[in-house]
């Protein structure tokens, strides 16, 4: 072992109850090192960085060693922990909001660490806190320290997060998902950000994340985690380039997703044709004499979708997406513009032609979990949308129905007696497809419909929903922040930044040749995996 | 706490509850002694065999009134809760599905409503329709109705973020059907848990009404008067206030046992 050795790990074992979470992980981090912790969500990654700091709930019960630069964490007590975690043991966590006091100017939240830690003046902790503020990058007006949480962005905020794990200048660093909620940009940034403080100052970072690509382009080794053990462990270029352990093997493929091959076929003519949308939202007064004006999320868009077609929308979170896809729904009304479905004016419709224009036009939402009522069964979940039929088919033809599309979406036809709850995130996904699917839409939009997903998940959901367009010839809406999703369904794809579509064309010539100085932005920024040479092609 | 002390509050407020509900059951048929009958020779007799409360300054069976008691309290507390809920929640779902000036308008006169304490509600309508049970259940009512329909409200509103609302109206559904199919089924443990609150209160406020007089009339025995009655004879007879005390005391304990058992196992299951 190298005397350099800063962190290591002896068969951590963790168990709470009956359930065994975390099984003889063993794992070591020298100094200047980035170890990546990658695996699915619930694989215990997280739960590793936490007995790590020992801030596993009480109910916990741990074994093995955990050693930082020579002394044993493990036999320490709470109060020498204390005292460890935040000089020695630095942490990032996933949400930036959550983890800064909304009531605390910045500079107060930073020095507060100091003064947690040692004996300082209030002048000499905020002189700290502005130099780690200085070193995360957040200089002059931006990171005054008198500032609160709220008037940050979401990377500001990650910085001023890390600037608090940074203060007391660890030599270890925790990462917990450190740039995932944030957009794709700032994430660059970030991770630059992160790697360069562990370079320059010698530090050791563990970094837990679900992307490889991000832990591709951060990491030098990875440990692969799997149902609570590490399956393998070796540097970052290995696993991506011959990963031994079956497990890494699916992960790497289901992470490379494969551009979709340029559709050869002829366009049918359009189903959706959206033209001029302006979505504005009024803002809460907050003067008698000067109305705010109002705020607007869509600022005349218009696409189209071609029948049998996958179509791509992406942007950042607030570039107006979600705000589009409402009005496109007929669930929100546009201040202009007008949507249009089969030819049928879809905006301003109502009664018997708005159920009728809507049985063309089913959705997907994000969240596999608050898309289901919690009380109905799959059968009446999958059902609903029978409700916009004129007359309502009989109990067993209902039945008839639901079962052939639950088969299609690759569940079985006795699910349909099942609650949600007793579903997977994946197979939820599944569910809501089916749902959307039951009325034989002509495009069905899917607002972020996999971004919830993990990786494997991910990708199988995304496989199914190629092949159901193959098959039904339905088109999609596909809505997503995420490029490498986009990229591997769209046959055509919109850019949409601040309420306006930026660039559009054929998603091959969108992602290798972008002509908006934003896409190429978003396209230079996103992680890439490097380029998997040795699979056979 | 442990399950088992969760499960303790659960059990022992529903048990206490119940055997108060069998009591009432049970007197609307059959009492030991008839409590209209007054037998004066066996006046203020302290707790015996023939008579286990004792008897009242009238004769009359202090058990026997007690059990009716019991009958006139669970039907107000639970009228006016009926009261409360039929008004209450359609009006807090209204609110959460039109937002605007809707909810604008039934928020504040709920405010309004709130402003008057139940007894001046009660006293107001005794004023104008004369005092009785029927009374007492409108102005215990009228003071749930705001009640519900806040919480309701503050359900229904926590709800409507959810997709699954989006998807129902995407599958055609308007606010006011997505309010009864899916949101109110989602907020029911919520309202059996503001309803077991309301009871207790009401429980309290029908013993109130009636030891000021303006709840249930003689010859109706109710807990609240016996109170009243026998506030001038403490010295002479304790049990005639004991009894009717305590048989508030442990009904409104068992109403709030059980509400925090409930309350206690709906945030385990969340």
């Amino acid at each position: 072992m190298s005397a350099a050795q800063l962190l290591e790990v002896r068969n951590l074992s963790v168990g709470i109850g009956v359930a065994c979470i975390l099984k003889d992980i063993s794992l070591e981090v020298r100094a200047g090192e980035i170890l990546g912790l990658v695996g699915a969500s619930g694989s215990g990654k997280s739960m590793t960085a936490l007995s790590i700091m020992r801030l596993l709930p009480p109910t916990a019960s741990c074994t093995g060693i955990t050693r930082l630069n020579g002394e044993t964490l493990s036999l320490k007590s709470e109060a020498e922990m204390r005292a460890i975690r935040g000089r020695d043991i630095g942490m990032v966590f996933q949400e930036p909001m959550s983890a800064l006091n909304p009531l605390m100017r910045i500079g107060d939240q930073v020095a507060e660490t100091v003064r947690a830690h040692r004996q300082a003046s209030a002048s000499e902790a905020q002189g700290l806190a502005r130099e780690s503020l200085d070193l995360v990058g957040l200089q002059g007006e931006q990171g005054a320290l008198d500032r609160l949480p709220y008037e940050l962005s979401g990377g500001q905020r990650q910085r001023v997060a890390i600037a608090m794990a940074m203060v007391l200048s660890p030599q270890f660093l925790i990462a917990d998902e450190p740039t995932t909620a944030l957009d794709v940009i700032t994430q660059a940034q970030v991770l630059k950000l992160l790697q360069g403080l562990v370079r320059t100052r010698n530090m050791g970072m563990i970094l837990v994340t679900h992307d490889l690509a991000v832990m591709a382009q951060l990491a030098d080794r990875v440990a692969v985690m799997h149902q609570g053990e590490i399956v393998e462990q070796a540097s970052a270029a290995d696993i991506l380039r011959r990963p031994r352990h079956a497990y890494s093997a699916a992960l790497l493929a289901a992470s490379e997703l494969q551009p979709k091959r340029a559709a050869t076929r002829q366009n049918g003519p359009a189903v959706l044709q959206v033209r001029g949308i302006v979505r504005e939202y009024s803002r809460r007064r907050t003067s008698l004499w000067h109305p705010l004006k109002p705020l607007r999320a869509v600022d005349g868009v218009s696409l189209s979708v071609h029948a049998g077609e996958t179509v791509g929308l992406v942007g950042e979170s607030g570039s107006g997406k979600s705000s589009l896809l409402r009005v496109i729904l007929a669930l929100e009304r546009a201040q202009a513009g007008d949507v249009c479905l089969l030819g049928e004016t879809l905006s301003g419709a109502s009664g018997a032609a708005l159920s009728r224009l809507r049985r063309s036009i089913q959705v997907v939402f994000q969240d596999p979990y608050g898309s289901f009522d919690p009380r109905w069964t799959v059968e009446q979940l999958i059902g609903e949308p029978f409700f916009l039929l004129n007359s309502r088919p009989s109990k067993v033809e209902r039945r008839r129905k639901v079962s052939v599309v639950l088969e299609q979406v690759g569940l079985s036809a006795a699910d349909a007696k099942r609650l949600p709850q007793e579903f997977s995130g994946g197979e939820r996904q599944r569910i809501a497809i089916a749902r959307a699917l039951i009325t034989e839409p002509a495009v069905i939009a899917f607002d972020e419909a996999v971004s919830a997903l993990d990786v494997l998940i991910r990708a199988q959901v995304l496989t199914l929903l190629s092949d159901l367009a193959e098959r039904l010839k339905v088109a999609y809406l596909f809505v997503s922040h995420d490029l490498h999703v986009i990229r591997a369904i769209a046959d055509r794809v919109y850019v949409m930044q601040q309420g306006r579509i930026v660039e559009e064309g054929a998603a091959a010539a969108v992602f290798e040749s972008p002509r908006h100085s934003y896409t190429q932005a978003l396209v230079a920024a996103y992680p890439k995996l490097p380029v998997h040479q040795e699979a056979p092609r | 706490m442990s399950v088992a002390a969760r499960n303790l509050s659960l059990v022992a407020g529903a048990l206490i509850t119940a055997v108060f509900i069998v009591v009432a059951a049970i007197a609307q048929f059959w009492t030991p002694y008839d409590p209209r009958i007054l037998s004066i020779a066996d006046k203020l007799r302290p707790p015996n065999a023939q008579h286990w409360f004792g008897t009242d300054q009238l004769g009359r069976d202090v058990l026997s009134m007690i059990m009716q008691g019991a009958e006139t309290s669970v039907g107000v507390a639970l009228l006016s809760v009926i009261i409360g809920v039929c008004v209450g929640v359609p009006l807090g779902l209204l609110s959460a599905a039109r937002r605007g000036a809707t909810d604008e308008i039934v928020m504040r006169g709920n405010d309004v409503i709130f402003a008057f304490p139940a007894l001046l509600l009660a006293i107001l309508i005794t004023a104008v329709f004369g005092p009785g049970a029927i009374n007492a259940i409108i102005a215990i009512g009228i003071f749930n109705i705001p009640v519900f329909a806040r919480v309701t409200r503050a359900g229904a509103l926590q709800q409507w973020t959810k997709d699954f609302t989006l998807a129902a109206r995407v599958a055609g559904k308007d606010r006011l059907r997505i309010s009864f199919e899916h949101i109110l089924p989602n907020l029911l443990g919520l309202l059996v848990l503001q309803g077991t609150i309301q009871f207790s209160l009401g429980v309290i406020a029908e013993a109130g009404l009636s030891y000021v007089g303006l709840s249930a009339q003689p010859p109706t025995p109710s807990w609240g008067r016996m109170l009243n009655e026998a506030q001038t004879l403490t010295a002479l007879a304790p049990h005639l206030a004991l009894f009717p005390g305590f048989a508030v005391l442990l009904f409104v304990l068992g109403l709030n046992l059980l509400g925090e058992g409930l309350r206690r196992r709906a945030g385990r299951s969340a």
